[in-house]
């Protein structure tokens, strides 16, 4: 299992309602799972809480056999991050923001070249990554942000709206990629309310409403008996909107 | 008409943030804020009236004439607010027009850029006029009580208050675009901007060295009369020659050619009006499109593999050199703190051997090194928030956070200790310390600097407001900045105090009533030391304590 998270609550503060509660996701090797739900469902926050931006007041986080608690930089060692804000440190240029994340991730000289290669390529980044981040548009900061994210080729790649802002094309190099990277053995679990993209890319979709996951899909279940993810995802989150 | 005061209301809002209530007003910040901008006022007032007083009454070949004195003088003081107004305008103008926040939101909604350019041109007009009416009123006031021109001088005066900021407004208007061009040619050459600011920097900390001497004659003396000669006197009648519309409003001030001088500076109000309307047309294409052709310097491409804790502090040195603002309130002020301490020392020191007769170098030094190095280090309270949503990011790296804050302070560490370390080598090398004491000076300075870094960096993390934009950030810390200035000062005052009373007593037994106990000649050296390694100790306690849970509270 690369990715274990049990009965996880967190409330922004004490006074405040559970932004989520007893979220259990888990993800294996070679899946793609999505997190679907309308804006404020709890999706970010959940993301925020498996990545460690957010401390939580209940449950586990497990990646890659590392619990988040106990061992946080082996398990951070082992996920790369996409955040819905891009953030980017904005006086550098993309290529030495690249950088910096290999150094922190501890890659070496040879591997981020071939990978910053791969990625420049894929990616359609060219030359730019040269120039300031500050630069940049919201697409280029994006692919900046997983270029920096997957530059440790990290066994669970994490990514919050990872499509948001990107042109066509890189949109559909980066589904490629999701199947790249998952047919290796590594775990892609992202967040997204596009429900076509969900639906084409996901092993499995967990649907979250007001902070609780109301349904877990298989997708090849799901999709083998003729259902239609648009449908069932409003018929799910109306119900409980009228409860 | 709806949609321009709608605009202006926005506008007026953003350019005079301070007049709305805040939730949590921050009392210690505001009041220091307060305390410091008066005693610069204070000080420049107090200047203006014992200049004005001395000046008016001096003899040209024997011969007094008060009227011309202080037309030139009144001339010269206008000349000087019009260029300062201006020269804040241009900026306030630069950040309103060009680098203004929701510039995409102006692309899409239906309003004209005429409209958006009126109002904001329209907003930075008040802007001028609150800042004159600040700047100009104690002028005024400060002169009439001085010189007694008569009553008609404050009635004239508010045609000045009137007229004086459409002058500078002008000036600033015309500079715009040129301006515009200059920032844009040194957005990407960092070190030739660095070396500007710092230049920058230098010249007005030597132009206040001149005013703090102006003040060291004036206590000397109980007059500045020493500054006026006749060479001074005619550049200050040349300057009234062609100094327009200054020149027109000191005449208007006090009553003398009015009615030409009214015509002339009604006319630069008039030219002022004309101008922003035709930059109003040229600022479409030069700010709200500015983005997509925008040219950039490449950056480098080679590869070195780093350390994560060196990629770090790496990571802080580029944050802080490619953004002006950090650039100026750090490494501009670090790099010319030796050259301030310098200034600082001797002034003080002529001012002290003036007064009494004996000189205390190592207290002054000690002083003096201190404070500075408070002001460098106000910087670090800026260490978690001035990253804005980035310091987040941090959070997911695969590092112990007191490692990631450790390379925040050791980055400053290394500014500040190069920063003081070269201010001890100019005061032994130029100025009389002696070797060992500056020795001396540089460890305590050292052990104090690092202090300050840590209170500093901890009290901001623990009060980070993790904010999208580096404006809003550096508003999160001013509450830091003010705490921390407020605790280093206190410690550089006991310590600079107990140095001065032990050099003043030392090879001699105290007073009585101090338990006369015999102070020998290494307790200069001693106890410093000791109030600074205590100091450093609890800093060094503040600063760990519960450090990593504090590291994971940080959030949005």
């Amino acid at each position: 299992m690369l990715i274990e998270i049990r009965h996880l609550y967190k409330r922004y503060n004490k006074k405040a309602d559970f932004a989520i509660e007893d979220i259990s996701i888990v993800g294996n090797e070679g899946e793609i799972i999505g997190i679907l739900g309308h804006n404020g469902a709890g999706k970010s926050t959940t993301i925020k809480c498996i990545t460690g931006m957010h401390p939580y007041e209940a449950g586990s986080v497990s990646i890659a056999g590392y619990d988040l608690a106990t061992r946080p930089i082996e398990a951070k060692m082992n996920f790369g991050y996409v955040s819905d804000e891009y953030s980017l440190f904005e006086q550098m240029t993309g290529y030495e923001f690249i950088n910096f994340m290999a150094d922190i991730y501890k890659v070496k000289r040879r591997d981020r070249k071939e990978r910053i290669k791969k990625f420049q390529r894929m990616l359609a980044l060219g030359d730019s990554i040269y120039n300031p981040i500050s630069s940049y548009s919201h697409g280029m900061k994006q692919k900046v942000s997983f270029m920096g994210a997957l530059i440790h080729d990290p066994k669970v790649f994490i990514l919050d709206e990872p499509m948001v802002g990107l042109d066509p094309h890189t949109a559909n190099e980066v589904k490629n990629f999701f199947r790249e990277h998952s047919s290796r053995g590594n775990l892609v679990l992202f967040s997204s309310h596009n429900l076509d993209v969900v639906e084409k890319m996901c092993d499995r979709v967990y649907i979250i409403d007001q902070g609780q996951i109301l349904k877990e899909l298989d997708m090849a279940v799901f999709k083998s008996v003729g259902g239609r993810l648009e449908d069932y995802f409003l018929s799910m989150t109306q119900r409980v909107a009228r409860t | 008409m709806k949609t321009f005061l709608t605009l202006f209301k926005y506008e007026r809002r953003s350019l005079f943030p301070s007049l709305r209530l805040k939730r949590r007003p921050d009392i210690i910040g505001g009041f220091l804020s307060l305390a410091v901008s008066l005693l610069v006022i204070a000080v420049f007032l107090l200047l203006v009236a014992a200049v004005a007083d001395s000046y008016v009454t001096i003899k040209l070949d024997k011969v007094s004439d008060p009227t011309a004195r202080s037309l030139e003088l009144l001339n010269a003081l206008y000349t000087i607010a019009i260029l300062g107004l201006a020269a804040m305008c241009l900026e306030k103008m630069r950040t309103s027009l060009v680098s203004f926040a929701g510039k995409k939101i102006f692309l899409r909604i239906p309003v004209g850029s005429g409209t958006m350019f009126l109002s904001k041109f329209a907003a930075l007009l008040l802007w001028n006029y609150v800042t004159a009416f600040c700047l100009i009123l104690p002028i005024n006031l400060i002169f009439y009580h001085v010189l007694q021109p008569g009553m008609a001088f404050i009635t004239n005066s508010l045609l000045v208050l009137l007229l004086l900021p459409m002058a500078s407004f002008l000036i600033a208007t015309l500079l715009l675009l040129p301006y515009i061009k200059v920032i844009d040619f040194l957005k990407t050459r960092y070190f030739l901007t660095f070396v500007i600011l710092s230049a920058a920097l230098v010249g007005a900390f030597f132009l206040y060295s001149k005013m703090l001497s102006v003040l060291q004659g004036l206590y000397e003396t109980g007059s500045v009369k020493f500054l006026f000669s006749k060479k001074f006197v005619s550049v200050l009648q040349t300057l009234d020659k062609v100094t327009y519309p200054a020149n027109s409003l000191a005449r208007i001030a006090l009553g003398q050619d009015t009615q030409n001088s009214l015509m002339i500076s009604g006319g630069v109000a008039v030219l002022a009006l004309l101008i922003m309307l035709i930059v109003t047309k040229k600022l479409y294409k030069v700010t709200l499109y500015k983005d997509e052709n925008r040219k950039v310097k490449r950056g480098r491409r080679h590869v070195i593999a780093r350390r994560p804790l060196f990629a770090l502090m790496r990571k802080e040195f580029i944050t802080v050199f490619r953004e002006p603002k950090h650039l100026f309130s750090y490494f501009a002020i670090a790099i010319t703190m030796p050259f301030m301490v310098y200034c600082c020392y001797t002034l003080f020191e002529t001012l002290i051997i003036n007064a009494i007769g004996l000189t205390f170098e190592l207290a002054l030094a000690m002083i003096v090194v201190l404070v500075f190095s408070i002001l460098t280090n106000t910087f670090c309270a800026t260490n978690i928030t001035r990253d804005g949503l980035s310091a987040l990011k941090a959070k997911i790296f695969p590092m112990k956070p007191s490692r990631i804050l450790l390379s925040k302070v050791l980055f400053c560490n290394i500014v500040s200790s190069l920063s003081i370390i070269a201010s001890v080598i100019v005061l032994a090398l130029l100025a009389d310390l002696s070797v060992v004491n500056a020795i001396i000076v540089g460890a305590i300075g050292l052990v104090f600097s690092l202090s300050q870094i840590f209170i500093a960096t901890r009290m901001d993390l623990n009060h980070a407001r993790v904010t999208r934009g580096p404006a809003e950030a550096a508003k999160a810390s001013n509450r830091t900045i003010a705490k921390t200035i407020t605790v280093g000062m206190f410690f550089a005052i006991i310590i600079g105090f107990l140095s001065l009373f032990i050099s003043v007593f030392a090879g001699a037994e105290l007073p009585e009533f101090l338990l006369g106990i015999y102070v020998h000649e290494y307790y200069t050296y001693v106890v410093p030391s000791v109030i600074a390694l205590i100091y450093f100790t609890l800093s060094c306690l503040y600063y760990s304590l519960n450090i990593e849970r504090a590291f994971e509270k940080l959030v949005r």
